[in-house]
């Protein structure tokens, strides 16, 4: 890859404020996202780090023009999208989606799983029922298994229809919270093979957001430590974690479960002591 | 402590528990032959994914399964005494003496609407009537700090949407350890929190458990947590134990494709392709005849014995007990990677 190439994704010095009214006295402004520029590079994976309240679902929420935004820009194949409306916003979702976490509540549990993943087809008025078969095909979901209803599927089944359908309308960049942290450690491996095979048979580029950072080692090429708002720490993924510069990077590597008995002995004694905070109200669901 | 326990007489002791649903005429089997011991001041980890029995064995012996759901069989001596038909009352006794609890979400079990405070003092003294409530709150105080709240006094004053996920996970553990309980039962205990927030609240239940000699059952789908934590491992896997031992031997040497597949199968960080489990646990309503891991596994190799013949729990070499027809297969292959 040349390093002259338009970014995928630009996101430059964006910085998301949320004002809190108070009933008496002055109102008060929390800064959810500082300051934030990440770039995401075509075909390549950038994992994004940090704990419950650090800003980063803020942050993924921005991307879609959930967020107030007070400064900055956010920019998809070049274009601005910052403060875009409806029409923009839907061409914009035929090359940017999103991918849950949860596959339990992301689902409609009423409709059938073809229905599911043919639903933003049919909103984009190009609705082939072969088309679906082919999605869900892709990520090893039978025909047969598409007409039942997701109660009836796994945790892990159901990740798969949520990939399905956030690639029906083809987009080149996939948001993924947390999209293997709900699902039991068997399946999340195949999760995590299916998601490096669809990005190298369709050229996606993937923005990674997940607090596990074995997942984010595993899968990224790139790292983004965020805490409090802002980025603390970025680099490609073997410097980051080989080497990592910021205080609070390393304390996060240090809480990395071990992985066998020797490791675990040596590690029992030491853990850093210091519970992050970003202050009492936490924009974050 | 009572003097009179030995380290090596259990603490508790189940045997062949079976629990059961009854929908319509079809019974479900959920849980089935599960046998182990907890002896005194130990921690015993059962991991498993969800669906596995995990959680509904611990739940069995707090006498807290669901509604729909029944022990269909079996033993669960704590202490020396059948806690199996015991009364509500009898029951509910010994839960917070005998045995504290702590589960994963903090949040579901605080009442949102009143201070931390005095919930948890009250929680002391549901199980222990004759404490005042002075003493009751010191208790709780002493313990809070112990577990790492600062300025307990101060803090408790506030209501639990006011404390973070990790503070609320402490709270539960200074209630569980109130009145010295015996036995511990963490179910899932820092799940719902953060990496740092994790390795915290772990230490701090270690701590709090030393000071008051607890054994613990830990329940977690997180093997680097059992690993740091405990002695002794079971792995379940469909209603069954697949390996039990202790957990350096089951991690150097796992005597069940199960055990192996699951440590293979973890993201260490590595960018090379993960060995992956294939498919799906069986729902326990079509269990496979035979071996319920066979259509999984990667020693079956269509031998006809694992789809005819369930395996039992037996002892292998390595002194780990096994659920495998070929464990020995497994132990002369090698250590996992």
């Amino acid at each position: 890859m040349s390093g002259s190439e338009t970014p995928l994704l630009e996101i430059d010095d964006l910085r998301v404020q949320y004002k809190r009214k108070r009933l008496f006295g002055a109102s008060t402004v929390l800064t959810a996202v500082d300051g934030v520029s990440l770039s995401l590079q075509r075909g390549k994976t950038l994992g994004l780090v940090g704990e419950s309240g650090c800003g980063k679902s803020t942050l993924m929420r921005s991307l879609f023009g959930l967020t107030p935004i007070v400064s900055g820009s956010i920019k998809v194949m070049g274009e601005d999208v910052t403060g875009s409306g409806r029409r923009a916003r839907r061409r914009l979702s035929s090359r940017m989606q999103m991918v849950f976490q949860d596959p339990y509540s992301a689902l409609d549990p009423r409709m059938t799983v073809h229905e599911i993943v043919a639903e933003p087809l049919r909103l984009a008025g190009r609705y082939r029922a072969q088309e679906v078969t082919d999605l869900l095909d892709r990520v090893g979901v039978t025909a047969e298994m598409a007409r039942r209803k997701p109660s009836e599927f796994s945790g892990g089944q159901r990740q798969r229809v949520g990939i399905a359908r956030a690639l029906a309308l083809s987009p080149d960049i996939l948001i993924l919270d947390e999209p293997v942290s709900a699902l039991d450690v068997s399946i999340q491996a195949q999760v995590l093979n299916l998601l490096a095979d669809l990005q190298q048979s369709l050229q996606l580029t993937y923005l990674f957001v997940s607090h596990d950072l074995s997942v984010i080692r595993h899968i990224a090429d790139d790292v983004a430590v965020m805490y409090r708002g802002r980025i603390v720490e970025e680099g490609t993924s073997e410097r980051v974690f080989a080497h990592p510069a910021d205080a609070y990077t390393r304390s996060l590597l240090a809480a990395i479960p071990a992985m066998g008995p020797s490791e675990a002995r040596r590690r029992r004694a030491t853990a850093a002591e210091s519970e992050p905070s970003p202050g009492s109200a936490a924009p974050e669901a | 402590m009572n003097d009179s326990i030995r380290a090596d007489v259990p603490l508790l002791s189940v045997r062949d528990l079976r629990i059961v649903s009854d929908s319509g005429d079809e019974q479900i089997v959920l849980v089935d032959g599960v046998s182990f011991d907890v002896f005194p001041g130990e921690t015993l980890c059962i991991v498993g994914e969800s669906g596995s029995g995990k959680s509904l064995t611990v739940l069995a012996v707090m006498g807290l399964l669901p509604p729909a759901l029944r022990i269909g069989g079996g033993s669960i001596l704590f202490q020396g005494r059948e806690m199996i038909g015991l009364p509500e009352r009898e029951l509910r006794s010994i839960r917070g003496r005998g045995i504290g609890m702590v589960f994963q979400d903090p949040m579901t079990s605080l009442n949102p609407l009143r201070r931390i405070g005095p919930q948890l003092t009250e929680a002391v003294r549901l199980h222990n009537p004759r404490a005042s409530r002075k003493d009751a709150s010191a208790r709780i105080q002493d313990l809070l700090q112990q577990v790492g709240v600062t300025q307990p006094e101060r803090s408790t004053r506030a209501y639990p949407h006011e404390w973070s996920g990790g503070m609320r996970q402490r709270a539960m553990i200074a209630m569980a350890m109130a009145n010295d309980p015996d036995l511990l039962i963490a179910d899932e205990p820092t799940t719902a929190l953060d990496v740092t927030i994790q390795a915290q609240v772990m230490q701090s239940l270690a701590r709090v458990r030393a000071a008051h000699d607890s054994a613990m059952i830990l329940i977690t789908h997180n093997l680097g947590l059992a690993v740091e934590n405990a002695s002794r491992i079971i792995v379940m896997y469909s209603g069954r134990i697949v390996e039990f031992g202790d957990v350096a031997t089951v991690f150097e040497q796992p005597t069940h494709p199960y055990t192996r597949a699951l440590l293979a199968s973890l993201v260490t960080g590595g960018r090379e392709r993960i060995p992956a489990i294939p498919g799906n646990p069986p729902s326990p309503r079509n269990r496979p005849q035979g071996c319920a891991f066979a259509p999984r596994c990667a020693l079956h190799a269509g031998r006809d014995v694992c789809t005819q013949k369930r395996p039992e729990l037996r002892p292998t070499v390595s002194g780990s007990l096994s659920a495998c027809h070929f464990a020995e297969e497994l132990l002369m292959v090698g250590t996992a990677s």
